[in-house]
C-alpha cells in the first residue's frame, strides 16, 4: 500500500485545491486562501532536484509497470491507480491525492508551470476554437456532448543542446535575357558547403506515453520563463502524470527537429540561388542536459455522432487544438461553390 | 355597309406601309436592278469547278442574298488580272478580289455588303484572298477572316476545288446566321471552357484543402524555431565550388497561340 499526499485547509481541514484564476490554493469549505509559500511550509519538500544521470542510474525499468493502491487520508478508501498516476482524486469523496513517491526523491520535477487558465473560461476556448471553422457540422457545438475534462500535469522533458554539423547544397544561380528571335536562359550549377551550429534552450518533448506526442506538440509553447520550483501544492485539484517515456526515449524527436532547424537556417543563409537541393547533410547533437517539468493541459474529451474527438488546452496560454469533425455536406456545397464562382468569373471574364 | 367602307378605305392606306420594305428590298437587289455581275455569284474563270458545284454554289448563294441580303462571290482566275478590271495586272491577290469586287458591282444595299474569295491558280503558284465589304467588312474581323482561310487552305491545297466552293458557302452561311463563326468559337469556347473548368476544380480543392487542414490541426512538430538561443547560429564555414553552366534558348514565338 502506498503513500499519498494530501493539501488540507490550514484553517478547516478541508481538500484543498489550487485555484487557476487566483494563482492561490483555495479551501471550498471555508472559502479561505493561502499563498504558494504558505502551502510550500506544510509540504514534505526537501528532496534534490531530478537529475537523469542519477535516475538513469538508479531506477530500474520494472518501476514504471503495474497497478498500485493507495489509500485516501480523507476518507480512508482504497484507490487504485497505474503506476505512472502522480495525482488523481479520490473516487469516494472526491480529496485530492498526491502521490508523493512519483514525484519525490528521484523522480522530483525541477519545474512545474501552474494552472492559469480557469477551467470555467474552458467553454468560452472551445467556442473560440469553433468559431470560424467553415466546415464544422453546424449542430456541433450544440450535441456535442463533453464526456470529460481534465487538467493535468503532463511529464515534459526540456531539453538544452547545440546542433552542429556539415550541409552541402546542389544548388543554381539562373539568369535570363532575350533578343529579337529567342529567350536565353542560363543555369549556372554550384555545389555549396555550409559548416556551422546553433544552440537551443528548454526544447520539450512530451514524456507520456498516455498522451498523443502530436496534441501535445501542437499546443506549444509554453512561456518557460514561468517555470516555477516543484512543489507539491500546485498539483491539488488537477491529475498529475510522471514520464513513463524517459528522456532517452523521447531524445530522437528532439534530434528531428533541432536538425530541422538547423538545416533551415543553412538554407537560409544560401544567397542568391533559385535552387538549392540539399545533397549531403551530416548533423550532430552535443551538450545536451534535460530537464524534467510538468506543465498544465486541459484535456477534453467529446463524443460527437458516435465519434470520439480528444482537446488539449494548454492550460497556461490558453492555446486550444484538436481535430475537429467535417461536415461531407459542406465539404461540397464548398467545393461546388468555389468551382462555380471560379468557373462563373472565367466565364465572364472570357465573354467580356 | 359603312363598315366595310371603312375597312376597304385602312386597308388601301395600309397597302403601302405593308408593302414598302419589300419592294425597297427588291430595288435594292442587284437581280432587281438588272446588275449582271450580282445575279452570278460562282466566276470560274479558271476552270476548276463542276457544273453540280456551281450550281449547288449559286443555289446557296442566291438563298443568302435574299435571306441576309449579302452578295456571297466565288471567283477563280489564272493570273491577278482581268478584262474586267481594266486588264491591269494586280501585284497582290487581296487587291485584285478587292478591284473584282467594287468593279463588278457586287454588294447589297447601299453598304454594297458582300464578300469575295478568290483563288488564283497560277501554274506552281498558289494565291488566295477574301476581301469583304459593306456590313461583312465589319463583321469579319480579323479572326474570323483568318479561320476562314485557315479552313479552305486545306482543300486547295489538296486540290479539292469543289470541296473549298463547299466550305465557303457553308462558312458563309454559318457567319451570317451568328454574326460570326460560332462553331469555331465553340470550339475554342469549349476548350476554354474545359481549361476553366479544370482550372476553377484546382482551386476550389487548394481552398477546401486549406479548409480541412485547418479542422485538422494536429500534427507532430517537425522544427524547433522556437527554441533556438538567440543570435546563436554561427557559419563557420561557407563555400561554393562551380561547376557548370547550360544555356538553353526558346523562340520568341513558341508560346504564342497559333492564330485562329
Amino acid at each position: 500500500m502506498s503513500e499519498t499526499v494530501s493539501f488540507k485547509c490550514p484553517n478547516c481541514g478541508s481538500p484543498l485545491k489550487y485555484s487557476a484564476e487566483q494563482g492561490l490554493f483555495a479551501c471550498e469549505f471555508c472559502d479561505s486562501t493561502f499563498t504558494f509559500d504558505e502551502v510550500k511550509d506544510a509540504d514534505v519538500n526537501a528532496e534534490t532536484p531530478f537529475d537523469w544521470g542519477d535516475y538513469a542510474a538508479n531506477v530500474p525499468e520494472e518501476h514504471l509497470d503495474g497497478m498500485v493502491s493507495y489509500v485516501c487520508r480523507s476518507c480512508g478508501a482504497e484507490v487504485v491507480t497505474d503506476a505512472v498516476t502522480a495525482a488523481t482524486h479520490c473516487p469516494y469523496c472526491g480529496n485530492v491525492m498526491v502521490m508523493e513517491e512519483n514525484l519525490s526523491g528521484l523522480l522530483k520535477p525541477n519545474g512545474v508551470i501552474p494552472f492559469r487558465v480557469d477551467k470555467k473560461k474552458l467553454k468560452d476556448i472551445v467556442r473560440q476554437y469553433c468559431s470560424g471553422k467553415r466546415l464544422l457540422p453546424n449542430n456541433f457545438l450544440d450535441t456535442h456532448k463533453i464526456e470529460e475534462v481534465k487538467g493535468v500535469y503532463v511529464p515534459f522533458w526540456l531539453y538544452d543542446c547545440r546542433a552542429d554539423g556539415t550541409m552541402s547544397f546542389d544548388a543554381t544561380r539562373v539568369r535570363t535575357w532575350a533578343d529579337s528571335q529567342y529567350y536565353y536562359t542560363e543555369t549556372s550549377r554550384y555545389l555549396v558547403n555550409c559548416e556551422g551550429g546553433m544552440g537551443f534552450a528548454k526544447v520539450p518533448a512530451d514524456g507520456s506515453q498516455r498522451m498523443d506526442d502530436a496534441l501535445m506538440d501542437s499546443i506549444e509553447p509554453y512561456d518557460l520563463a514561468e517555470l516555477k520550483e516543484y512543489a507539491p501544492g500546485y498539483l491539488s485539484g488537477f491529475f498529475a502524470d510522471r514520464f513513463d517515456d524517459d528522456a532517452e526515449a523521447c531524445l530522437p524527436r528532439i534530434d528531428r527537429r533541432v536538425q530541422n532547424t538547423l538545416a533551415e537556417a543553412f538554407r537560409t543563409s544560401l544567397r542568391g540561388f533559385a535552387t538549392a537541393v540539399p545533397v549531403h547533410r551530416n548533423l550532430h547533437l552535443s551538450n545536451t542536459s534535460v530537464k524534467y517539468v510538468l506543465l498544465p493541459v486541459y484535456l477534453i474529451t467529446a463524443s460527437y455522432q458516435g465519434e470520439t474527438y480528444r482537446f488539449a488546452v494548454n492550460g497556461q496560454t490558453g492555446k486550444m487544438t484538436g481535430n475537429l469533425p467535417i461536415s461531407k455536406g459542406k465539404y461540397w456545397a464548398w467545393f461546388l461553390g468555389i468551382s462555380a464562382v471560379i468557373s462563373g468569373l472565367f466565364a465572364l471574364a472570357n465573354f467580356v | 355597309m359603312k363598315t366595310l367602307k371603312r375597312f376597304l378605305t385602312l386597308l388601301l392606306l395600309l397597302l403601302p406601309t405593308l408593302l414598302l420594305p419589300g419592294l425597297r428590298a427588291a430595288a435594292e437587289s442587284p437581280a432587281a436592278a438588272g446588275e449582271g455581275g450580282g445575279t452570278v455569284r460562282i466566276i470560274d474563270k479558271a476552270g476548276i469547278w463542276s457544273a453540280a458545284t456551281e450550281s449547288e454554289y449559286e443555289q446557296g448563294a442566291a438563298e443568302l442574298a435574299e435571306q441576309y441580303g449579302t452578295d456571297v462571290v466565288l471567283l477563280s482566275v489564272r493570273a491577278l488580272q482581268d478584262a474586267s478590271t481594266g486588264d491591269r495586272f494586280f501585284a497582290t491577290a487581296s487587291a485584285f478580289a478587292e478591284a473584282y469586287y467594287n468593279m463588278n458591282g457586287y454588294g447589297s444595299g447601299e453598304d454594297r455588303s458582300g464578300m469575295l474569295f478568290l483563288f488564283c491558280k497560277e501554274p506552281g503558284n498558289l494565291q488566295y484572298a477574301f476581301y469583304a465589304a459593306g456590313r461583312e467588312a465589319a463583321d469579319y474581323g480579323a479572326e474570323d477572316t483568318a479561320y476562314l482561310k485557315d479552313e479552305i487552305r486545306p482543300y486547295l491545297e489538296g486540290g479539292d476545288y469543289d470541296g473549298a466552293a463547299r466550305r465557303y458557302l457553308e462558312l458563309a452561311k454559318e457567319h451570317e446566321a451568328g454574326g460570326r463563326f460560332d462553331g469555331n468559337r465553340v470550339k475554342a469556347d469549349s476548350s476554354n471552357y474545359l481549361w476553366t473548368f479544370g482550372l476553377a476544380l484546382l482551386v476550389a480543392w487548394a481552398i477546401t484543402s486549406s479548409m480541412k487542414r485547418r479542422m485538422r490541426p494536429v500534427q507532430e512538430a517537425s522544427a524547433a524555431r522556437t527554441y533556438t538561443v538567440r543570435n546563436s547560429f554561427e557559419l563557420r564555414r561557407y563555400d561554393e565550388v562551380y561547376l557548370g553552366t547550360t544555356v538553353s534558348k526558346q523562340p520568341r514565338n513558341q508560346n504564342r497561340q497559333p492564330g485562329r
